[in-house]
């Protein structure tokens, strides 16, 4: 009878033993193989086509941030530093100065600066920018294009249903690889893939 | 010992202390938070349109000093208005959690250091209630901190959302005119009235509105509109028609009486509208939204326009139910303009020859089934029942350019109903309905007259008026009888049959309320008692429309159920269309046109 105890007793312990043995194993096993799967696997952000956008305004009004997560990005490889920038003053702006009625830009997030003449380089201040999209309105119209509004994924907390795609009228919103998020349109872009 | 003692006693009273400045502290920044949030909505600070304005007078006028320094002086007020909310917003947000944190904190060593008498043989009970309190107190710490959280974020996102939305709306009608030359299909600019505070200019159009105001109240629905049928259910919306030599006898197998018979191209759930010898109808799939103009005469299809290339229009449609489409909501025609409204919230007016007029979107209706409020005209103004998840609002567009006339905020959930017009005492009031309230608004200028809770649920029907009451109806809530008024009240109210779809129409003695189910019932309009009740095989969909004196109710299955509208049930007819048929029907003098599953049809002699 003591000899059956004390074998019971010893397979007790042994199984307690081994099942914290498997379950340490599978434990590391599963977390090994998330590890992997994460790290070999594509995340997937989101980003707007600057060649969909129309520059709706409703970038800035409808991201779950305040402000919004979308900012203007300055691409200079194609800003022309014009002295009169589509993007920074006004239409019909009489002097090209940095005086309040002459910009465009509702918040003053573009700084102008001078670099020589007759050439003016633009900075775009992120902490400013609502990614209302005028300044990206004026500079495709009247300029070649380099400012563009992105999703500024430092700043953006990747929403499964991003409320910007669901509202953009241009389709322009899209899933893109976390490892290149930004989606310029013209030289950057090129740059970028080559 | 004692001095342990002497140390909690003096612990107590600085955590005291503690306590009551946190408490203090949290109040002071949760009034701040409410106050910011106040100001901001009534600065509307990131809206520069009175900025834009006095650039422009500055462009007239470029060497004016004076001018340029209001501007700057202005343009910095916004800015610095729009970054200091934003920051105080975020950092009083912050604060409040700081000072809730350490009230708590406080709070519950308060009570952990009070003097706790040993009492022998109760520790057990002593241990459960102290388990049951904290569980209590836990509970009600963790609901009150989420009641917090959301009305904060209610507070502060939605409504700053909402005026970005507006501030963007304005900005994009102003600069349509560029981007319609883009799209090339725009004709007519569309510039929106909602000035800087984001608010629309109800002052100006009530100053226009009151001086033609008695004419309006004089003859509403006009003249020409009961020679019509140019809305849902008839003129107003009231479910009556004015048409004389209805038929009640027809066979769509036998073609008996059926004049002629026309495919539309693109399905809806949406009603005929007639105007002259022009009926008008709108169909929509997820990428095709269309208006169909038929001469009502020989079935001709005259014109038919697309609803495309609107700004702001959204790249894909909004999910909807099959059972609602992408066009539920009734087109309406004033006579010289026809307008539609989409599942996208597209919203556009023809000529009567099919030539687009205006287009603009009102932002995608966040509705779950699909949005359903049909259209209406009240003098110079489109009114729409804008009631949606993100927000509910009524507003009035003029007919000629889209521009909001008016716009009135609703504290409401979705509604699916749609408006009713009607001439009241000594105003013409629009009656809506929505959970939880019926609501009256002046037509003139948008104002909200009177309110009401009286129902609950997914609205579907739309009211009923007569006499100076209305009778609303929901499934699953109660069919009231209010008497309308600056103080309007219950009359009665009947739980035994309800509707969820069609609307009910009355008279000044009956009320008639017809349901998905197959009942009918026909109570007595003043004392809600039920006169006569009769089932049939169908349910129904379609609103019944009082004309002649008689009911006309299509069934499911196409049976229109024709029936006096009296204290009995006297039926006068059931012809069969032979399709099955949710729409509500139109009448013109002789003729009944019923929209069908796939076909439009004339009846008449």
């Amino acid at each position: 009878m003591a000899k059956k105890e004390k074998k019971k007793k010893h397979n007790r312990r042994h199984f307690i033993d081994r099942s914290l043995r498997i379950s340490i194993g599978l434990g590391l096993a599963g977390l090994g193989s998330f590890l992997i799967k994460k790290s070999i696997s594509k995340e997937y952000v989101w980003q707007l086509d600057p060649e969909k956008c129309i520059q709706c305004g409703r970038c800035a009004t409808s991201c779950v941030l305040t402000p919004s997560a979308v900012k203007c990005f300055h691409v200079y490889d194609m800003c022309g530093y014009c002295d009169l920038c589509g993007g920074y003053f006004r239409p019909e702006t009489k002097k090209l100065t940095t005086a309040a009625e002459n910009q465009l830009c509702p918040t003053s997030a573009i700084v102008r600066k001078f670099v020589e003449e007759p050439f003016f380089e633009y900075d775009i201040v992120e902490e400013l920018c609502n990614g209302c999209g005028k300044c990206v309105k004026g500079c495709g119209a009247f300029g070649n294009g380099s400012l563009q509004l992105q999703v500024n994924h430092r700043l953006c907390v990747n929403c499964n249903e991003c409320a910007i795609a669901r509202d953009c009228p241009a389709d322009a919103y899209q899933r893109v690889p976390m490892d290149d998020p930004y989606t310029f349109s013209g030289y950057r872009n090129k740059e970028n893939k080559s | 010992m004692n001095n342990n003692k002497q140390i909690f006693k003096v612990n107590i009273q600085l955590w005291k202390g503690i306590a009551i400045v946190a408490a203090a502290f949290s109040f002071i920044i949760c009034f701040l938070i409410i106050a910011n949030y106040l100001q901001i909505n009534r600065l509307d600070p990131v809206n520069t349109e009175i900025i834009n304005t006095l650039v422009e007078r500055l462009s007239q006028n470029p060497n004016d000093e004076a001018l340029k320094e209001e501007i700057r002086e202005l343009d910095l007020l916004a800015r610095k208005a729009y970054f200091t909310n934003q920051w105080q917003i975020r950092t009083g947000g912050y604060l409040l959690l700081i000072g809730v944190i350490i009230f708590l904190i406080a709070i519950q060593l308060i009570n952990s250091a009070k003097k706790i008498s040993p009492e022998v043989g109760e520790k057990d009970d002593n241990n459960l209630f102290l388990q049951k309190t904290a569980r209590k107190w836990v509970s009600f710490g963790g609901i009150g901190l989420i009641i917090i959280a959301l009305f904060f974020a209610f507070l502060t996102h939605n409504r700053l959302g909402e005026t970005f939305t507006e501030a963007a709306f304005a900005e994009n009608a102003l600069n349509k005119e560029a981007t319609s030359d883009e799209t090339g299909s725009i004709q007519t600019p569309v510039e929106t009235s909602v000035n800087e505070t984001g608010q629309t200019d109800i002052e100006e159009s009530t100053e226009q509105t009151t001086k033609t105001i008695k004419s309006s109240i004089a003859d509403y629905p006009t003249a020409e509109m009961k020679e019509n049928f140019p809305s849902f259910r008839g003129p107003g919306g009231n479910g009556i028609a004015y048409q004389k030599n209805i038929p009640v006898n027809w066979d769509g197998a036998t073609r008996e009486n059926i004049l002629w018979k026309a495919t539309v191209p693109l399905h809806g759930y949406n009603s005929p509208v007639i105007w002259g010898n022009k009926l008008f109808l709108s169909g929509a799939n997820g990428s095709q939204r269309q208006v169909y103009c038929y001469d009502r005469n020989t079935g001709k299809l005259l014109w038919t326009a697309n609803a495309d290339n609107i700004t702001g229009s959204p790249a894909n449609a909004p999910k909807v139910t099959n059972d609602t489409g992408h066009s539920a909501p009734t087109v309406t025609t004033d006579g010289k303009k026809v307008f539609a409204i989409f599942s996208t919230g597209d919203v556009i007016a023809f000529d009567m020859n099919g030539k687009r007029v205006w287009a603009k979107n009102l932002g995608v209706p966040q509705n779950h089934y699909g949005y359903s409020s049909s259209l209406y005209v009240f003098k110079d103004k489109l009114i729409i029942q804008y009631d949606h998840r993100t927000e509910s609002k009524v507003m009035a567009l003029s007919v000629e350019s889209g521009d909001i006339v008016w716009s009135t905020n609703r504290n409401g959930k979705i509604s699916w109903a749609s408006p009713v017009i009607v001439k009241t005492f000594d105003r013409v009031e629009i009656l809506l309905l929505t959970d939880p309230f019926l609501a009256s608004y002046d037509a003139n200028t948008g104002e909200e007259l009177w309110k009401i809770d009286c129902l609950y649920g997914e609205i579907g029907p739309s009211v009923a008026y007569a006499d100076g009451i209305v009778y609303v109806t929901n499934e699953y809530a109660s069919l009231v009888a209010i008497k309308i008024g600056d103080n309007p009240e219950k009359l009665w109210e009947t739980y035994d049959y309800l509707s969820d779809v069609p609307s009910p129409v009355a008279t000044d003695k009956y009320l008639f309320l017809a349901t998905s189910y197959g009942v009918v019932v026909c109570h007595d309009a003043k004392t809600g008692d039920v006169l006569w009740e009769k089932e049939f095989n169908n349910g129904f969909y379609s609103s019944p429309i009082l004309v002649e004196g008689k009911i006309y109710l299509l069934d499911k299955q196409g049976i229109m159920h024709i029936f006096k509208a009296d204290k009995e049930y006297i039926s006068l007819g059931e012809p069969k269309l032979g399709e099955k048929a949710v729409s509500t029907p139109a009448f013109a003098n002789g003729r009944v046109y019923i929209r069908a599953d796939k076909n439009l049809y004339c009846i008449g002699k």
